[in-house]
């Protein structure tokens, strides 16, 4: 079954004669419970990519349907409540609010949606990410690696239909790059999440099971890896 | 007398409330009930969609369920999934079979001829001797792996000492290496532990020394180092072997891979397979760096906690 579908997704910037083209007529089927890389240079409209299917942008053509829901057929509103509820972001910079702890962090998708933690879920998501004693610290007392995992723990709260990073591991050095994306898998895995991943590194996109491969705005190669 | 009609307005006030919210409660409850048969009648009904993405209590609620039927439907699906697999092994199974099978069928009849001299016959018991070895191992192997996908392996998870667990591994290798007079080195601490089964993940590595044995010319070296990591134990297997050209880092641990140069050597191109799975049933992962000409470098991640 497929979370996500885009069908000729279009964005492009300006007006003729200048026009950039970011993205040109991408069509994507992404299958449920999969972890997909899409992988490409800077430049190359990959980030552009995540901010359409996270509907943090609007394209300029084609559509992008998310469990079922077309996200261009949603207002302003709708749209923020279904990425709080849908979607899970992890971001380069990890972007946790510095000052509240990492507990507050962790589970401020829930609370901002009014409902109450489910501590279970809460405390497995802790012990996989392996936080457990730095829950009531701040972000700034956290290394890059640790702060990257606090981020995770904070996309998977919602149990969302897909999980969206961008560069996870562009702020960190190669050896907790291995780390955070072995564990992005595996929690992946456990926690039956869908998750596309973008950089721009080869090794790192190994673990996936499908790469997709974009150029200029275009899919220039996919292959499974199963 | 004016008490006893403000105590009245009073009462008919709060039982007005009290129907009102009352009211309220049983639409709300109504709905969500309309949703849930909605959400397991499997249809998705679009005029429903008008309950989604609202900062209600029903569209919180409805949202919530259709979670659960989504992650309940996804386990049906995994669960067809493995079916298939399962399937697709055994016609695998039988396909790898039939060459070795009809090898020895071939040779067996001409054993039957009365006109071979017995020096062909010596030769002929010979072949079918091997393809039978063959036979064997190729059984071994697939039942192996097809264990290993269906869960069917009961993994005795501990921590263990890694250094152990390479001496295990190391040992099936030596005297390969020794033949093809290979350097074979290990740099692991003493006190180094992962959590993870010591027979399997011995197994696993040493499918990857094998490897690593098998694809480096005479006098060149393979070296294991292990690391700690913050979540995670690094065993790096490096050989100066012909290497893996990027393009080719997931098809190796395809099963059956094999790579075209390779055809004469001997093995099946499950062992990648094997360690894969294996690890990956451990919670861990393997990964690969590779300059084709120079050397490639296995790395494989072990859980420092279960």
């Amino acid at each position: 079954m497929d979370i996500l579908q885009t069908e000729n997704l279009t964005k492009y910037y300006g007006e003729e004669p200048l026009v950039v083209k970011a993205l040109d007529g991408i069509n994507l089927q992404i299958e449920q419970g999969s972890f997909t890389a899409i992988v490409g240079t800077s430049g190359s409209g990959k980030s552009t990519l995540l901010h359409m299917l996270g509907g943090l942008d609007t394209p300029t053509g084609g559509s992008v349907v998310v469990d079922g829901q077309s996200l261009g057929k949603m207002n302003r509103s709708e749209l923020t409540i279904f990425r709080r509820r849908k979607i899970g972001f992890i971001f380069q910079n990890y972007n946790l609010i510095p000052n509240l702890n990492i507990y507050d962090n962790i589970v401020l998708p829930v609370e901002l949606d009014g409902r109450s933690v489910d501590r279970q879920y809460l405390d497995n998501i802790v012990s996989v990410l392996g936080l457990e004693g730095k829950l009531d610290r701040k972000p700034n007392k956290l290394s890059g690696g640790q702060q990257q995992r606090a981020a995770i723990a904070r996309a998977l709260i919602t149990k969302p239909a897909l999980i969206l990073a961008d560069e996870p591991t562009g702020n960190l050095d190669s050896r907790t790059s291995q780390e955070v994306v072995g564990l992005l898998q595996a929690t992946g895995r456990k926690f039956h999440q869908t998750i596309v991943m973008i950089t721009h590194n080869d090794e790192i996109a190994q673990i996936a099971d499908r790469t997709i491969r974009i150029e200029d705005g275009r899919i220039a190669e996919g292959r499974w890896q199963g | 007398m004016k008490a006893l009609m403000i105590l009245l307005l009073f009462g008919i006030l709060n039982l007005g409330y009290y129907l009102y919210f009352r009211r309220k409660f049983v639409r709300y409850s109504e709905e969500i009930l309309r949703n849930t048969r909605r959400i397991m009648g499997n249809e998705k009904d679009q005029s429903l969609y008008r309950e989604y993405n609202r900062e209600t209590l029903t569209s919180k609620v409805v949202m919530e369920l259709e979670k659960t039927e989504d992650i309940l439907r996804s386990r049906m699906l995994k669960s067809e999934q493995e079916k298939e697999k399962l399937q697709k092994t055994i016609s695998e199974i039988a396909h790898q079979v039939k060459t070795p099978l009809s090898n020895i069928c071939m040779y067996h009849d001409m054993l039957s001829d009365p006109d071979i001299s017995s020096g062909e016959a010596e030769k002929f018991k010979e072949i079918i001797g091997r393809q039978l070895e063959k036979l064997e191992f190729l059984i071994d192997s697939l039942i192996k792996s097809s264990r290993l996908e269906s869960d069917m392996i009961k993994l005795n998870m501990g921590k263990v000492n890694i250094f152990h667990v390479l001496e295990l591994a190391v040992n099936d290798v030596v005297h390969k290496a020794d033949r093809k007079k290979l350097e074979l080195s290990i740099r692991c601490g003493q006190d180094m532990t992962a959590v993870c089964d010591v027979k399997w993940t011995a197994e696993a590595i040493g499918n990857i020394l094998d490897n690593a044995v098998k694809y480096t010319p005479e006098g060149g070296n393979v070296s294991i180092n292990v690391s700690s990591g913050e979540m995670y134990m690094k065993i790096q297997i490096r050989d100066t072997g012909k290497g893996i050209a990027s393009r080719h880092y997931n098809d190796i641990f395809k099963r059956f891979y094999r790579e075209s140069s390779v055809s004469e050597e001997e093995g099946l191109g499950l062992g990648l397979y094997i360690a894969r799975n294996i690890i990956t049933l451990q919670g861990g992962y393997i990964m690969v760096h590779s300059v084709p000409g120079q050397g490639s470098c296995f790395s494989v991640f072990l859980p420092r906690q279960g």
